[in-house]
Order: C-alpha cells, then sequence, then structure tokens
C-alpha cells in the first residue's frame, strides 16, 4: 500500500510504510503531519494510523476512529511502527513551592538540607516523565550528595584560601582539574545514569577515563590548532562518548550519528549567521539602537537553533536494541519559549525561574517519542555498583553539563 | 485494609504487570496480579522502602529482593503508612510544598533574615574570626600579597634615596604613636594603580611614587599613613578576605540547588555588598585618621587637600583610556562625604 504526506501545500509520496516510519524517524514529519493512504482519500493526521498513545495523555488530538485496520491488535504490547510519545506531567506552579522551600530549607540549615534539595528538584523532573504507563525514577541518596558536596566545598575552600594567601600557587588548582576533567566527566556521566531508573532497571554508564580525556582534552586542545574546523567533529565524538557508552540495564545504546551529520549541522548553523552578522552590521550603520536589538535576536537565534538542532540529532541518532527515538523540536517554538522565557525571569527577578524551567523541559519532553522495536518488556538489568558522587558534585559546582 | 492499584517491576526485568496491593490492619503486605490475582508476593509493610511524597509524582514502594510497586495513589500509600508504621519527616516537607500560606510568611521572614546578616552577621562573624588567627596568618598572607604585587603591578621605587629618608624621619612621629603594631614603610613605582596607598595585612604600608610626587605636604602623606595604619589596627585587609569569602560561600552553599538563578543573581549581591564593606572600612580607617590629626594638632584639611586634589585629577583624566585615578577613588566613599568630615571646604584654597 502506498502512502502520501503533505508538506504545507505540497504532496509527497507515493512511498511505502517503511519509508515513512524512516522519515518519521529522522523527523522530517511528525504526529501531527498529514498523510493518507491509498485506500483512505482523507488526509488524516499521522497518529491516527500510528498507535495512540496510553490514556494519560491529553493533548494529542482526537482519539482514533475505530475502524483502522491497524488497531484491531489484542495484544497490549506495541508493534512495529507505532510511536509511544513521552510525556511531562508536571506543572509549573507545583515545582515553584518545591523550588522555594528547597531554598528556604538551604537557608535554614546552612547549606546541608542543599543536598535533599537536589534530589527533590531531579526527582520532581523525572517522576513527572512518563513513558508507557511508567515514570522515571531518580535514585541518588541525598547523604552521598552531601558527602560529594562537603568535600567539593573544601576542594574550593583550600583554592579560595590559596587565592588569597599563596596567589602564586592557584594556578595548580586549576591543573589539578585539567587533570582530572576526564575522570569527573566519567563519574558524573556515571553517578547519574547509575541513579537512573525506569521500569525498576537502573541506567548505566561504562565510558572509560582515557575515552573521556580524548573526547574532552586531547581533541578540544587540536580545535585552535586546526583553526576550529576539528570543532564539529570534537563536539561530535562527545555526543558519540556520551550515548554510546551509555546503557539501559544489559542493553547498550547505539550512536548512529556521523560526523559529516555534525558539519553539515555546523554549516547550516554558521551560513544564517553570517547573513543575520552582515544585516547586524547594516543595521547598526543605519541606526546604531537597532543593533542591540538585532544582536540579541541573533543570540536568541544562535542557541534556539543549536540547542534544538543538536537535540534532535542527538536523540533521532541514539537507538536501544533497534529502539529508535524521535525528536521534534523546532526552532520557532524553542525561541519564543527561551525568549518569554528569559524576559519574565528578569521583570520578575528570578520568581519565575522555576516556572520556566517547568516550560523548557516540558516542551523538550513533548517533543520526544520512543519508536519501540517490539514490548518494552525485555530488558534485563545489570549489576550494580556503587559510585560517590564528588564527581558529580564537583561537575555541578562548575555548572558542567555533559548529559543528554 | 487499605488497597492500592500500580504497575509492579521484579527489578530483573522491565517486564510491567498491573497489580494490586493490600496492606492489611496487622501490617501485612500482599500483591496481587490484577488480571489473575495469582499471589506475587507477601511482606511485612515494616520492611518495604517507600520514596517520600513528591507532588504528584509516582511513589515507589521497594520490596525485600529488589521488586519495586509504582503507585500514583499518594493517599493511599500516605495512609498505609501512617497507620503501619507511623510518620515520616518527609510528610513536613511535603506539606510545606503544597500550602502557600506557610510558604509567603517564610519567604518574607527569610529576606529580613538575609538582610540582617549581611549588615551585622557577616562583619560581626568576619571580625571574631580574623582575632582568633594566630599571626603567622597575617605575615604569610602580607608577604604573599606583596610578592604578587610586585611581580604584577608594582616596579621598584624611583625615589631618591634622600627623599625617601626624608619622609621616612617625617613621619616616624605617627610610628612611635602606634608602637605595638609592626607597621613597616615600603615605597614602589604604581604604574597602573597611579596615586595610591595599600596596607596589606601583616602592617606593611605601600606608598606609590606616585601619590608622594603628587602630595603638597609631607602632612599630606602623614594623614594617608594615619588613614592605613587605621586599617591596620581595624585588620581591614583580613577581614576584608574573611567577609568575601564568607559572602560568597554562604551564597554557593545555599543556592546550591537553584541552579539558573545563580548565574543571572549570584554576581550582582557579591559585588554590592564588597563594595559597602569596603566604604564601611574606609570611613573606619577615615576616623582613625581624623581622631590622630585632630589629636596632634596637624590641620584635618591636609587629609582632604590630597583627596580632592587626586579628585580633581582623575575627572581630568576621565576621558582617558587608561584612567588610572579612579582606581583609588572607586573603593572609597564620595570625596564630598570625606571632604566634610575632614572639614576640607573651608580650608581650601
Amino acid at each position: 500500500m502506498s502512502w502520501y504526506y503533505k508538506d504545507g501545500d505540497q504532496v509527497i509520496g507515493p512511498l511505502s510504510k517503511a519509508e515513512l516510519r524512516e522519515l518519521l524517524k529522522t523527523g522530517k514529519i511528525g504526529s501531527r503531519t498529514l498523510v493518507h493512504s491509498e485506500k483512505d482519500q482523507q488526509w488524516r493526521p499521522l497518529s491516527e494510523y500510528v498507535k495512540g498513545p496510553p490514556s494519560t495523555n491529553r493533548d494529542d488530538g482526537p482519539p482514533p476512529p475505530p475502524d483502522r485496520p491497524d488497531q484491531q491488535v489484542t495484544k497490549p504490547s506495541v508493534g512495529p511502527g507505532e510511536i509511544i510519545p513521552f510525556q511531562f506531567t508536571g506543572s509549573g506552579g507545583q515545582y515553584f513551592k518545591i523550588w522555594i522551600v528547597n531554598i528556604l530549607l538551604s537557608v535554614l540549615t546552612l547549606g546541608i538540607y542543599s543536598a535533599w534539595a537536589k534530589v527533590r528538584r531531579k526527582q520532581y523532573f523525572y517522576g513527572n516523565t512518563r513513558l508507557s504507563g511508567a515514570a522515571f525514577r531518580y535514585l541518588a541518596s541525598p547523604v552521598k550528595i552531601l558527602k560529594g558536596r562537603i568535600i567539593v566545598f573544601l576542594f574550593f575552600l583550600a583554592y579560595s584560601a590559596a587565592n588569597q594567601f599563596f596567589p602564586l600557587i592557584s594556578p595548580a588548582f586549576i591543573l589539578i582539574l585539567v587533570v582530572f576533567l576526564p575522570w569527573l566527566v566519567v563519574r558524573s556521566l556515571s553517578f547519574n545514569a547509575h541513579n537512573s531508573a525506569f521500569r525498576n532497571i537502573r541506567f548505566n554508564f561504562s565510558g572509560t577515563v582515557m575515552g573521556a580525556a580524548k573526547a574532552f582534552v586531547f581533541l578540544p586542545l587540536l580545535v585552535p590548532v586546526t583553526l576550529g574546523l576539528l570543532g564539529p567533529y570534537v563536539y561530535f565524538r562527545q555526543k558519540q562518548f556520551v550515548v554510546a557508552n551509555s546503557g539501559y540495564g544489559k542493553t547498550h545504546f547505539s550512536f548512529g550519528a556521523t560526523a559529516g551529520d555534525y558539519y553539515l549541522l555546523f554549516v547550516k548553523f554558521t551560513l544564517p549567521l553570517i547573513i543575520f552578522i552582515v544585516l547586524a552590521a547594516a543595521a547598526a550603520f543605519l541606526f546604531a539602537p537597532m543593533s542591540a536589538l538585532v544582536v540579541a535576536v541573533l543570540y536568541l537565534y544562535a542557541f534556539a537553533y543549536f540547542t534544538v538542532r543538536s537535540n534532535n540529532l542527538l536523540y533521532n541518532s541514539a537507538e536501544l536494541n533497534g529502539n529508535g527515538f524521535q525528536a521534534t523540536m523546532k526552532i520557532k517554538d524553542y525561541a519564543v519559549i527561551v525568549f518569554t522565557n528569559t524576559l519574565a525571569t528578569v521583570l520578575t527577578l528570578g520568581i519565575f525561574h522555576p516556572f520556566a524551567q517547568v516550560r523548557a523541559y516540558r516542551y523538550k519532553i513533548h517533543q520526544l517519542a520512543l519508536l519501540p522495536a517490539g514490548d518494552l518488556d525485555q530488558f534485563v538489568a545489570a549489576e550494580q555498583k556503587q559510585i560517590s558522587a564528588v564527581g558529580d558534585e564537583m561537575s555541578d559546582f562548575m555548572d558542567f553539563d555533559f548529559g543528554l | 485494609m487499605i488497597e492500592l492499584r500500580g504497575k509492579w517491576y521484579d527489578g530483573h526485568q522491565s517486564m510491567q504487570i498491573d497489580a494490586v496491593m493490600t496492606v492489611q490492619s496487622d501490617g501485612l503486605v500482599m500483591l496481587k496480579r490484577a488480571d489473575t490475582e495469582a499471589l506475587i508476593l507477601q511482606q511485612p509493610f515494616a520492611k518495604v522502602r517507600i520514596t517520600p511524597r513528591l507532588a504528584d509524582t509516582a511513589r515507589f514502594l521497594t520490596f525485600e529482593g529488589g521488586g519495586t510497586f509504582e503507585t500514583l495513589d499518594n493517599d493511599g500509600v500516605d495512609q498505609a503508612q501512617t497507620v503501619v508504621v507511623g510518620s515520616h519527616w518527609s510528610i513536613w516537607v511535603h506539606r510545606l510544598e503544597t500550602r502557600l500560606r506557610y510558604i509567603i510568611p517564610a519567604i518574607v521572614v527569610f529576606i529580613l533574615l538575609a538582610v540582617v546578616a549581611v549588615i551585622y552577621g557577616v562583619p560581626a562573624a568576619a571580625r571574631l574570626i580574623t582575632d582568633q588567627l594566630p599571626p603567622s596568618v597575617y605575615r604569610i598572607a602580607g608577604e604573599q600579597t606583596l610578592t604578587v604585587l610586585d611581580r604584577m603591578i608594582f616596579k621598584p621605587s624611583e625615589l631618591t634615596l634622600e627623599r625617601v629618608q626624608g619622609l621616612k624621619a617625617h613621619l616616624q612621629p605617627v610610628l612611635d604613636n602606634h608602637a605595638g603594631l609592626p607597621i613597616e614603610i615600603v615605597f614602589r613605582k604604581g604604574g597602573k594603580v597611579g596615586p595610591n596607598a595599600f596596607a596589606l595585612p601583616d602592617g606593611t604600608i605601600i606608598f606609590t611614587d606616585e601619590m608622594v610626587s603628587i602630595a603638597k605636604h609631607d602632612d599630606e602623606i602623614l594623614a594617608v599613613l594615619a588613614h592605613e595604619i587605621g586599617h591596620v589596627v581595624h585588620r581591614h585587609g583580613m577581614r576584608r578576605i574573611v567577609q568575601d569569602s564568607l559572602v560568597s560561600f554562604a551564597l554557593l552553599a545555599i543556592t546550591g540547588d537553584a541552579s539558573g538563578v545563580s548565574e543571572l543573581f549570584l554576581g550582582l549581591p557579591v559585588i554590592l555588598t564588597e563594595l559597602a564593606y569596603s566604604r564601611d572600612f574606609e570611613r573606619e580607617a577615615d576616623l582613625h585618621a581624623l581622631a590622630y590629626l585632630t589629636e596632634h594638632a596637624i590641620p584635618t584639611a591636609r587629609f582632604s587637600d590630597l583627596i580632592s586634589r587626586i579628585d580633581t585629577r582623575a575627572k581630568e583624566a576621565g576621558g582617558a583610556e587608561d584612567n588610572s585615578w579612579a582606581g583609588y577613588l572607586s573603593t572609597h566613599p564620595s570625596t564630598r562625604e570625606r571632604m566634610e568630615a575632614f572639614g576640607g571646604g573651608s580650608m581650601h584654597r
């Protein structure tokens, strides 16, 4: 049977079901794209043909008509060609209260509660992220996080004291950090993966310190030597290191993107940027106050473009034992969210921050879906190991983010 | 008897099983499949580990053996927990997190506390800490700072030996007056920092050549010396180090969780409080100088004359790229305020 889909006013097809799946996987079409088959001459959103989301989903269009042949399956498991959307069930108002209590209790306990605060924040975002009737779970122990925080705190206290009393040896601390950076990367990713679970099976991370050293220290050192030309490749290697070393139970993620994909992403990013910069220069020449506005728009566009494209590419290239992902973030939507979030956060002196966090996170999650290869019942738990929180707390403290 | 509906995961495989959990009044938990009602396991409720309540997110009840029951029935779980094992402290956190009527007064109290802590708490704590530090810490801090300043900013003084000796002789009475303090006067070519004077924690006081040459009377240098000694007497160097560290570390420890806001708002309060503390120190040092000058019948306007001269030069150089004149002034109280304190207005020629 052949299929057709609508891209704006254009009708594209005929395509086989497999081709349609491939397009869906690459994010070229989404669940709201209008499609029709040879048999059924009516345009319908794609979501009506693929298996609908579980009943908890609220915003994905009307329920599918009962007469679709694809739906006549008695087994509750999902079959090929179906998508399962990720959902986020939290709200800004709810998170605001958690956030403010976190800050208050942290202050009253002189920072000790901040470890519990971190766990509650993470648990809120994980626990409200749901897939096929199950929630994600953040399992880290607050006591471990507190121990990690104390070690990091002492390290920076020593650094701060050295800065005041022995300014000449303070660069040694920076050197220590650079030497330990690969270890930090691995520890941080391991800690986070190990403490994330879904359906009572934990995630894990198996990257080596040597691998991290290559991707995060040695290769970046070559970027200035090659006048930045190696940049996209290094970025690709870092993402590959993170994804390909991640696992869910005994199953490993694979990363299908190539360096070429990332070069394409950077080229598509750079060309409009150059045009924009020329425009900005022209605007500044014609009317000076305009240039500030143009620079702001430029920055927003660049940030949104990069986040969206890089996020989509990463998820659409990740695979877990035949299970694919589909990320369909749009630059325009995301830019609007980031812009209004920033504006509101500044205008409310930071009070809007928790609402902003929820908005951005919800958008990301709602644009993410799983393309399952079969049912999700077959993943097997791996052996567990204990990981200290020092690496993760250090990365937190320095505002590093290696995760997805 | 309490009945909860949810999903069962055995912990070995990702299989999802619809399950019903019943908690009996004797504290025994029975877990059954929802479809066939076959018993999955039974255990005493006291051995089940339950995650704290957090908004409307799912609760995870982990049984011995690693299996987990996941349910959205938060009230049911709370009820079972209270009936069988008693209340858990985390339920209070949840109550706080869901009731704005507790939160809003708490925020107001918190802001008041924060203001009091910054205005009174931090300076008091810093004074307490600096009083406890052994003299060796002051010596090390002073020596290290001078080494760095010499390497990064200063050049050797270009003043003639006679000038230095004459000046030192003129300043000697001030030092004699503070015999208990390890004051040592040194001269350096200031370069980038222009006319300036520094008091290091160990009692070393640095005058830049530029400061010496902008002075029209040696008593003006003497007034500056009295001011700098004020810094040493009140241990301002060390107090500044301790206060700045206290403020930034307190903010980091507290807002460790408020990620995002920190970048936007952390820098500003730290800088503002540092500047405010710095001006407080200058006022304290000014008072010291004022007292000394009055006591020894030296016109207090010597000090304000010098300051207003630096101020004028700074304004003249205002447009210049390298405004070395502004450095001495930015961390100090306004020149007008200080001139009034030293009666400079009337003595001015």
